[in-house]
């Protein structure tokens, strides 16, 4: 392989970048410059550009009536709220909210409540003892095993 | 949708307007439907992934302050949410063994050359089959960073901000997935030319 003077080594990074006219101005002289005296990188580059251009165009257009069918489901199963709320109606909210749970924290403790903590249950879970995000991922995806053995038993698209 | 209309319906929307928010949709659909099956390559994940985009929009224009247009925010979002459905559905198929390869083609996914010969479709159904093939040896990432570039022909440094990655690191996912598409073409070559 030939070289130009002032770049020795080929880099098919760049000519990648140089197809897609992603370098800057420095780095397209130095792959031009490279490529007038690097026989193997000018043949690289026309693979690259004759394999890109075998790739088809996708025309990936719904139909108008595939679109329109689209919108009104979106419609349909949008939430029905409306929003914002409006400040007054807001602050009211907060302000309801915020009595409630002042009364809520300064009335007794029911007698009911179990006093001997030791063997009573935890009203709450110690953050030690919640499942793991990556196990719940796996279990969802475990969940989803009997309906795609299904569906591959049906020959339909998982 | 120009800022200032687009403005107008969401002060529109934000009063209680239905109809607002049915004309955003339509306004944008027809786009975020495109770029949904262009990134996760199937129709029906495709429309779940922008219906899930528009209903995310929804519950967010409450609070939506304009630093970015509606179609910039869908953009985000529907790419966020391909790449999400990308890595899960590669876990998926790597815990239980479950080949998608020959289920992953849609014949109506592309819409052949009126003026091709049967033996140039052919040809190009090789190709579309090769290409789905080796968008499967991609990473989510890397299928992500080709599709934006190549086929929406959006420049690696808005690709970058998008992913909130590096440049650097965009250019070498865009490389290697090259690489790998290249590679599965490998054979053909020959037959076309």
């Amino acid at each position: 392989m030939s070289q130009s003077p002032r770049i020795s080594s080929c880099r098919p990074e760049n000519l990648t970048l140089f197809h897609y006219g992603e370098l800057d101005s420095a780095g397209r002289l130095q792959v031009e410059e490279h490529l007038q005296g690097c026989a193997a990188c000018r043949k690289e580059l026309a693979e690259l550009r004759s394999d890109l251009g075998m790739l088809p165009k996708k025309d990936l257009d719904f139909s108008p009536r595939q679109i329109r069918e689209f919108n009104q489901r979106v419609s349909r199963l949008r939430p029905l709220h409306r929003w914002p709320l409006r400040p007054a109606v807001g602050w009211s909210l907060a302000a309801a909210t915020a009595v409630l749970l002042v009364m809520t924290l300064k009335s007794p403790v029911p007698e009911w409540l179990p006093v001997d903590q030791g063997t009573s249950p935890q009203i709450s879970e110690s953050p030690k003892s919640l499942p793991d995000p990556e196990l719940l991922l796996n279990m969802e995806l475990i969940e989803n095993l009997d309906l795609l053995q299904e569906l591959e038993g049906m020959g339909t698209r998982g | 949708m120009n800022s200032r209309t687009e403005k107008t319906l969401l002060d529109r929307i934000r009063g209680g307007d239905d109809s607002g928010f049915e004309y955003l949709v339509a306004a944008h659909s027809s786009r975020t439907l495109a770029l949904a099956w262009r990134l996760v390559g199937n129709r029906e994940d495709a429309e779940d992934i922008a219906q899930d985009a528009f209903l995310r929009l929804h519950r967010s224009l409450g609070g939506f302050r304009g630093d970015s247009s509606i179609a910039t925010w869908l953009h985000r979002t529907v790419t966020h949410l391909a790449i999400d459905h990308l890595r899960r559905r590669k876990l998926r198929d790597k815990i239980f063994f479950f080949r998608r390869s020959n289920e992953e083609v849609d014949p109506m996914e592309f819409v052949p050359d009126s003026g091709a010969s049967p033996g140039e479709h052919l040809f190009a159904g090789e190709i579309r089959q090769r290409l789905d093939r080796a968008m499967l040896r991609l990473s989510a990432r890397q299928r992500v960073v080709f599709t934006l570039r190549h086929y929406e022909e959006m420049p690696l440094r808005e690709i970058a901000a998008l992913l909130e990655l590096e440049e650097g690191t965009v250019k070498s996912h865009l490389h290697r997935a090259v690489r790998i598409l290249r590679q599965e073409l490998q054979d053909l070559k020959g037959e076309s030319s």
